[in-house]
This record gives C-alpha cells, structure tokens and sequence, in this order.
C-alpha cells in the first residue's frame, strides 16, 4: 500500500514551490497518495487537479494564522495518519508545522535538503552550521515526520492524468491573530535585479566603512552592490538591496560575492546568476560550493587589488 | 504581569579558527568559538522594549553548559531583569523538542503573558524550538516578527512579520503568546560600562533538568537517529584561482571586465 502524504502550501504565496514538493513527490518510487491542505480559493485547489488524491482549501482571502491552520490540520492528521507533513519552506513552514508536530508527537525538520520515505523507515536530510555539516535523521515508519522542503526547485514533472483529484473547500476557525495589512518593502534607487554585474557583500568585508571601496568595484565595471541579509539587519545597506529568500532573487550576467559564507537563504536569491565568483578567507566557506570561480584571499588585501587590476584591464582594453 | 524571552549561545562557525568535523552523534566541539546567537539578540532587544510598554518584569532563559551564561550576563546587561539558566551538559546534539520541554518547565511557573524566541538558531536553524513550546505552555504564536508594539488601551499586541521578498504582513494578536523574532527589527544597542554594572546586580537562577516537571506536556517526540556527517566537497565544481593575492585580483578583473564588455 502507498504511504500516505500530507502537503500544505499557500498557493498565493509560492504556488511554484508548492508544485516542486508535489512533483518530487511524484517523482519517488514508489509514489505516495498525497492529500493537499491549502489556503486560497476554489480556483487555487483546481491548480492541485492531477497531482494529489485529495485537496481540501481554506477559503481565505488573506494570510492565515497558524491556529487556524492547527484547528483544520490536527484533527485531519490524526484521522489520515500520514507518514509524512510536508510544507515548502518558507514562512507557513516555520508558522505551523513545528507546533503541529507537537500536537501530534512528531519529528520536525524544517528545510530539508533530501526527504525518503521507504517502507520501514523515513530519512531526511538537512543542513547545520551554515551548511558546514549535514544531518540526517532515521524515523521508524510508526513516527511521522514534519518537514519543509527546501525551496527554489522548477516543477519539472507533469501531473498525473490517471489522478483524480477531490475538492473541498472549509471555512477557516478564526482565532485571536488576525491579518491587518501586507506591506512591500519600500523601493531604492538602485535596481539590483536588473544589473548585469552585481558586487554582492557580506559581513566578511569587516566594517561599514568598507562599503565604499565595493561601490567603487562596482561602479568601474558598470554593476551594483548588493548584500545579504546581515550587512542589511546591521544597517550598512537599505533592505531593497538583499539578495536571498527574504530579499530580492537576481539572475546577473555576473555575481561577485564578496565576504558573504553562503547561507542557503542567500543562495536561494543567486541561483539564476551566470556567473558566480566567491570570494572568502574561509577556504570552507559553502558559497564555495555554489560559486563557479572561487578565492580564497582575505578582502582587506584583495578588494584593494581588484579595484586596481580592474583598472589595468581598462586601460588594456581601451581602442588604440 | 511578567515576559520571557529564551535565548541561545551558539557555535561560531564562521569563526576563523576551529574546523566544524562530525563525530557520530553529534560535532566535535574541542577548537569551536562561542557566541551569542544573532536572532537571540534580536530577540532581547524586543523583549527589552515590550517589558517597558507593558510594564512588565523580564526573565531570560537558556539552556546549555555552563559557558551558556554569558548569554544571560549579556541579556541582563541590555536590561532583563532576571536569568533563569538550565544547565545541560550533555555533550550531543540537543533535539529542539527536548529544549522546548525544557523552557516550558521553566516557562509555565511564571504564567508569562508573552515569550519571546529567536525564529531560529544560527548554528542548527532548525526554527522549531518557539512554536513547540507555545505548544507545550498551550499558547498561541507569531513567528518571524520584526516588530512587536503593545497597544494598552485594547490589550493587544501589534506585531510586523517578515515574509518572503521582503514583503511584511502587519497581524494583531492577544497575549498570551509567543512570538518568534527575525532579525533586523530594533536596532541592537550595545551596553554602556554602567550598563554591565547594572547587569551583574541582577540575579541568574541555576537550574537543572532534573529539578524540573516535564510532566503534562504531551507526548515526547522520538528523535529518530541522527547522525552528522560532512557535506560533499565545499568546493563544488568551483575553480578556484591560485597565485598571489595581485594574481588572483588580475583574474577576476578580467572575468568582470569581460562580463561588462
């Protein structure tokens, strides 16, 4: 008999990465019966059609709370008795799934890199220390695991014609937190997401006052400075200007990362990048393992040189 | 009327020294730096300035060795009242579910009407630790909040949750809660001399997991086995430039020179 899967996902926010869990679902062998929770609406669960047995919608207009995901999910979960309780990653991963397996006595791994559920056992993999380490955890197949599925994989695969799919939609239980607005954060001068060079700075170039030098890096080769989230959390760049899950996904000719280790949730916002070049003292670094040209070389010596080979090369290249 | 916030000393792994190895069960800790954890920071802070708006009194707690109170000697010189430290030496990775049992021992004495958690820790980011406990303390909760007001007058909370994109989504909620904390909300202050001086009048409780009631908290998660083992080469498919540091700079140059032509 299949093992049985429970996805849930807004469709309003990520319907892609959503359709990537499903389609990796779909992709495994043997293939599990998936049941899908979302919220949205009735047109939303027609999206799911061919991919899962069963769709159940809360009908909502805005985000909802993690309790009133909890009121519709604990008693379905307990009925359903799935293997599994997958969730891309991201903000509805964090805001409902650890507290669900609570409630239902499960293993939680949010952000899993790899995910197998085989007859006796489930397997998932994940990431720790920044990527540096990897950790695997082996449930029996009695104990279900919560996970979320790291993001930012194309749903390759096409539904599967032979699947009927149930709809039903459920009015959400409200609960105490209530949804007043969204916000997008205010826009800046500079676009980074149409540069076709972008210096991108972490933390690793030491001091705000650094920040000028990559500008000027920038500038000579016609690119913009970016950064990850903790230059911007300090303070040192305006929000508009993060790269990562949580701030803009780019896709320059060329990504210059400069001092920046590589977090998964700034790789996230680089993939498409033509070219990466890393840039890091620590020859360990997981940006490495991302990048296509890397340096190891400390940036207070190297920033300095680059700005003036740059410069050679301009001068090297200009028409005689 | 009392808030908590649970905070975390985590390994630097972007330290210079010391090389992140697996070792079976867990990571072999011998060379690794420690420090405080950014979102535990990040959650002080806000902790800090909701126990001003609901004049309420502050306790933080952790949970690790004894090298873990530094963390609460950090938190008391930005202004927490109290520490509560549950010392755990156990030299092994610390399930998330364990931990969360931990502080809602600790918690659930103190009827808090609002903790405060990082949304994650920086060394394992598992992000699972806040909504579990409000799970065993029975309380609501809000993760990824970037800034929490307390509106006196309707006895609410109104809190910015960061989302994916940058975007923000502005949720009212009621206390009891628990609320897990992004970075880059209220600026981090950092401790004047006085500061500190005040800091280490304020008590720190010691704790430890024996003393505690972890009954009633519903059933206990397995953790399964885990087990740590390196990434596949950090090094990819990168090629990496060598020679000297002016080598090196001439070859990127002319890698970005060629991109902008």
């Amino acid at each position: 008999m299949a093992a049985v899967v429970l996805v849930i996902g807004d469709v309003r926010r990520g319907a892609g990465d959503l359709l990537a869990v499903l389609a990796r679902l779909a992709r495994s062998t043997p293939a599990p019966t998936v049941h899908s929770l979302i919220a949205g609406s009735r047109d939303d669960a027609v999206r799911l059609r061919g991919w899962v047995a069963q769709v159940r919608v809360l009908l909502s207009s805005g985000p909802l709370a993690a309790e009133s995901w909890l009121e519709t999910l604990v008693p379905w979960v307990e009925a359903l008795a799935p293997r599994a309780i997958l969730a891309p990653h991201g903000e509805l991963a964090y805001d409902v799934l650890p507290a669900l397996a609570g409630c239902i006595g499960a293993a939680c791994d949010l952000d899993c890199l790899g995910l197998e559920i085989s007859a006796d056992t489930t397997t998932s993999i994940r990431e720790q220390l920044g990527g540096k380490i990897r950790q695997q955890r082996l449930l029996p197949a009695a104990v279900p695991l919560v996970a979320s599925l790291r993001s930012g994989m194309a749903a390759d695969t096409a539904p599967s014609p032979g699947i009927d799919t149930a709809i039903e939609a459920l009015q959400p239980v409200a609960g105490s937190t209530s949804f007043v607005r969204s916000e997008i954060t205010p826009a800046v001068d500079v676009d980074i997401g149409s540069a076709s060079i972008v210096v991108g700075v972490g933390r690793g170039i030491g001091h705000e006052k650094n920040l000028k030098l990559y500008r000027e890096i920038a500038a000579a080769v016609g690119g913009v400075v970016a950064a990850s989230r903790p230059v911007v959390d300090l303070g040192w760049i305006p929000r508009g200007m993060q790269v990562g899950q949580s701030g803009r996904k780019i896709a320059p000719h060329i990504y210059l990362a400069c001092g920046i280790s590589g977090a998964p949730q700034h790789v996230l916002g680089i993939q498409k990048a033509g070219t990466i070049i890393a840039v890091n003292k620590d020859e360990s670094a997981p940006i490495f393992a991302h990048a296509h040209v890397g340096v190891v070389a400390d940036l207070a010596e190297f920033a300095p040189a680059l700005l003036q080979a740059i410069g050679h090369c301009q001068q090297d290249n200009l028409p005689t | 009327m009392s808030i908590a916030v649970c905070i975390k000393q985590v390994i630097d792994h972007e330290a210079p020294t010391g090389t992140i190895r697996p070792a079976g069960r867990w990571i072999d800790e011998r060379s690794l730096s420690y420090k405080t954890c950014a979102w535990s920071q990040y959650a002080m802070e806000e902790a800090v300035a909701l126990g001003a708006s609901m004049d309420a009194a502050t306790t933080a707690v952790t949970v690790g060795p004894e090298r873990a109170r530094d963390v609460l000697r950090q938190a008391l010189s930005r202004g927490i009242g109290r520490g509560m430290h549950v010392l755990d030496s156990r030299d092994a990775y610390a399930d998330p579910c364990v931990t969360a049992r931990l502080l809602a021992a600790v918690l659930k004495p103190l009827e808090p009407k609002v903790v405060l958690a990082g949304l994650q820790a920086e060394d394992t980011t598992e992000g699972v630790v806040g909504p579990m406990l409000a799970h065993f303390l029975g309380m609501r909760h809000v993760t990824g909040v970037v800034r929490a007001e307390w509106e006196a007058h309707d006895n609410r909370l109104v809190l910015w949750r960061e989302l994916e994109g940058g975007a923000r989504d502005m949720v009212t909620t009621t206390t009891p809660v628990v609320l897990t904390i992004q970075t880059g909300g209220r600026p981090l202050r950092s401790p004047s001399l006085l500061d500190v001086r005040k800091g280490r009048t304020r008590e720190i409780v010691g704790l430890h997991p024996g003393e505690l009631d972890l009954d009633g908290f519903g059933p206990y998660a397995p953790v399964g086995t885990v087990s740590f083992y390196a990434p596949p080469l950090a090094h990819g498919t990168a090629r990496m430039i060598q020679g000297s540091v002016a080598e090196k700079a001439a070859a990127v140059a002319e890698l970005l020179s060629g991109g902008m032509r």
